[in-house]
C-alpha cells in the first residue's frame, strides 16, 4: 500500500442542508481512527470535487439543491465525481442525498429537477408525509460490517444489528430494482420490513439521518468504504 | 433540514413558484408581506385557508404560515390543514397579551420570534422548535435584526463562563427557564436552531446574518417590495450558502435592480413597532 493510500480527504457537499453536523461527525470517526488520516472539508464549488476521495451529500431541500446543481455545471461534475472514471469515489446520499443518487423518482415538482442516479431503486419524495409525520424509530442494521462495531454508550438499542433512525420529511425506497443493491438497514413500523439503507458498490444511500445522533457507526462505515476503494484503485 | 437557506414570504402562487424556482428551502404563505401590513393598519390575522392552500398546492418544498401571538386556534387550524411549520408571529397583531401558544400541545413544529436569549428560551420552553429573530418586520432594515443576533450570541457566550452556582441567578436574570439556562450554558448554544429574519433586503444583509451565527434566513417584504424579486430571490439563496465569499457576495449582487425602500428605525413611532409584541 503506498504512503498517499493512508490518507483520505471526505468532502460533504455544503450548499444547503444539515452539512454541519456530517462534518462533526466524520471528523469524530475519523479521530478513533488509527489505520487512515481523513481530512474533512464542507464543499461548496464543483473544484472541490477533484481532490475528494469521497463525497456525503447531506440532507436538505432537494429542490434547493437541484437550482445550485443547474449552475456551473455543478451537476455534471458531480455526476463524473460519482459515475465516471478509473478512480472510485465514494458517495453518501442521506435523505434529499438518497433521492439525487436514485435511478428512479417519483412525484417530481412541475418543472423536474437534477438527479445523479447510481443507485438502482425507486424513491418517492415525503414517503412518510409533511414535517409533522417525522419521526424516530429503531432500525434492523443488515451489513455486518456495520453492526461488528459498538454501539454508542448509554444507547437504549442493546443490540449490536440496531440503529436509531432520525426521518425528517424522508423520502422512501420504493422498490430495489437489482441485485446490485445491497439493503444495509430496514424499518418495521408494523406494516412490513421497510428498506431505509442501501449500497450499489461505491455508492450509498440512507433515508435516514445518523448525524442527528450520537451513533458515529455509519460515519466510520462510510471512511472504510472510502478507505478501502482508493488503496484498491492506487495498487 | 431548512438549515443554510432561506425561507421567503409570498402572497400568491405565482411568487411561491418563483421562490421554489430561486432555490428558496421553503414558502411563508401570507396574505400581505410585512412592509404592507405595516402600511394598511389594522387588526393582521391568520390568512384564509383558501390562501394557504392555494400555496401548498403549488409547491413541493416545506410551507410555513403565521398565527397570532396566543391564538392557539388558528394554530389548530394550520395543523389540519397540513402546514409544515407555524410561525407564531410579532407580525399579526397579538391575540394574547400575556401568554403565548402551548406549542408542546400540537404536532407540527413552531418557530417563534426573539430579540434576546431570555426571551428565546421563554418560547422554547413553550415548546417552539426553532428560533428566529425579531428583526423589526418590513422596515428593510437591517440593524434590529444585528441587534437581536448580536444579543443572542454575546448572551450564550457570557453565560458558558459561569459556574454552575451562578446559573440559578442567570435564569433569574434572564426570565429563563432553569433547566433550559444549564443546557444552554454547557453546550454553548441553543437547543434549537437560530434564523435571522426582520428587515433582510440585500444579499449582503442575508451574507451578515449568517456571519453572525445565524443558520438560515427569513426574507418578507425584502423579495416581493424590490423591482426585480426573481433576480433578487436568487441571489439572495447563493448569498446565504457562499456567506463568507466576498467575490460570489459581489458577483450575486450585480444587475439586481433596486431593492425595497425601507424605513428607519427612528421614524417609527414606538407604539408601531413590531419587535415589542410578545416577550
Amino acid at each position: 500500500m503506498s504512503e498517499t493510500a493512508q490518507e483520505a480527504r471526505i468532502g460533504v457537499l455544503a450548499l444547503q442542508g444539515g452539512f454541519a453536523e456530517h462534518v462533526a461527525m466524520l471528523e469524530s470517526a475519523a479521530d478513533a481512527r488509527k489505520d487512515a488520516k481523513v481530512v474533512v472539508e464542507e464543499v461548496k464549488y464543483p473544484e472541490q470535487l477533484e481532490r475528494l476521495d469521497g463525497l456525503v451529500i447531506p440532507g436538505g431541500e432537494s429542490t434547493t439543491l437541484s437550482v445550485f446543481l443547474c449552475q456551473n455545471g455543478f451537476g455534471e461534475k458531480l455526476r463524473a465525481f460519482a459515475r465516471e472514471g478509473e478512480r472510485r469515489r465514494c458517495v453518501w446520499g442521506t435523505c434529499a442525498g438518497l433521492i439525487l443518487l436514485s435511478d428512479h423518482l417519483d412525484s417530481q415538482k412541475q418543472g423536474g429537477q437534477v438527479t445523479l442516479g447510481g443507485i438502482d431503486i425507486q424513491v418517492t419524495r415525503n414517503a412518510y408525509g409533511k414535517q409533522i409525520n417525522s419521526f424516530e424509530a429503531p432500525l434492523k442494521i443488515k451489513a455486518p460490517a456495520l453492526f461488528r462495531q459498538a454501539p454508542p454508550p448509554g444507547s437504549t438499542h442493546q443490540a449490536h444489528d440496531e440503529c436509531l433512525g432520525v426521518f425528517i420529511r424522508a423520502p422512501g425506497i420504493v422498490r430495489v430494482n437489482s441485485d446490485l443493491v445491497q439493503t444495509l438497514a430496514t424499518l418495521d413500523r408494523g406494516s412490513g420490513e421497510k428498506v431505509v439503507g442501501v449500497r450499489q458498490g461505491h455508492l450509498m444511500a440512507t433515508s435516514f439521518h445518523p448525524e442527528l445522533t450520537s451513533d458515529c457507526r455509519w460515519h466510520s462505515y462510510f471512511i472504510d468504504m472510502v478507505v478501502t476503494y482508493k488503496s484498491s484503485t492506487s495498487l | 433540514m431548512l438549515k443554510g437557506g432561506a425561507v421567503m414570504d409570498v402572497t400568491n402562487a405565482e411568487q411561491a413558484r418563483i421562490a421554489e424556482d430561486a432555490g428558496a428551502v421553503s414558502v411563508m404563505a401570507l396574505e400581505r408581506v410585512p412592509a404592507d401590513i405595516r402600511r394598511d393598519g389594522g387588526v393582521a390575522r391568520m390568512s384564509s385557508p383558501e390562501k394557504i392552500r392555494e400555496i401548498i398546492e403549488t409547491v413541493s418544498i416545506p410551507v410555513m404560515a403565521k398565527v397570532r401571538i396566543g391564538h392557539f386556534v388558528e394554530a389548530q387550524m394550520l395543523q389540519e390543514m397540513g402546514v409544515d411549520f407555524v410561525d407564531e408571529s410579532e407580525v399579526l397583531t397579538p391575540a394574547d397579551e400575556e401568554n403565548h401558544i402551548d406549542k408542546h400541545a400540537f404536532e407540527v413544529p413552531f418557530v417563534c420570534g426573539c430579540r434576546n436569549l431570555g426571551e428565546a428560551l421563554r418560547r422554547i420552553g413553550e415548546g417552539a422548535a426553532l428560533i428566529r429573530t425579531k428583526g423589526e418586520a418590513g422596515s428593510g432594515n437591517i440593524v434590529e435584526a444585528v441587534r437581536h443576533l448580536r444579543h443572542i450570541g454575546n448572551a450564550l457566550r457570557r453565560l458558558t463562563i459561569l459556574t454552575d452556582d451562578e446559573l440559578m441567578s442567570a435564569a433569574k436574570e434572564l426570565r429563563a427557564p432553569y433547566e433550559l439556562v444549564r443546557i444552554v450554558a454547557r453546550e454553548g448554544r441553543l437547543p434549537v436552531p437560530n434564523f435571522a429574519a426582520g428587515g433582510v433586503a440585500t444579499p449582503a444583509d442575508a451574507a451578515l446574518c449568517m456571519q453572525l451565527g445565524a443558520e438560515s434566513v427569513f426574507v418578507g417584504s425584502g423579495i416581493f417590495k424590490s423591482t426585480d424579486p426573481a433576480q433578487r430571490a436568487k441571489a439572495i439563496v447563493k448569498a446565504v450558502t457562499h456567506y463568507r465569499d466576498p467575490a460570489m457576495l459581489v458577483e450575486v449582487s450585480m444587475g439586481l435592480g433596486e431593492p425595497m425602500r425601507g424605513l428607519d428605525i427612528a421614524s417609527i413611532p414606538e407604539a408601531e413597532l413590531l419587535q415589542t409584541r410578545g416577550n
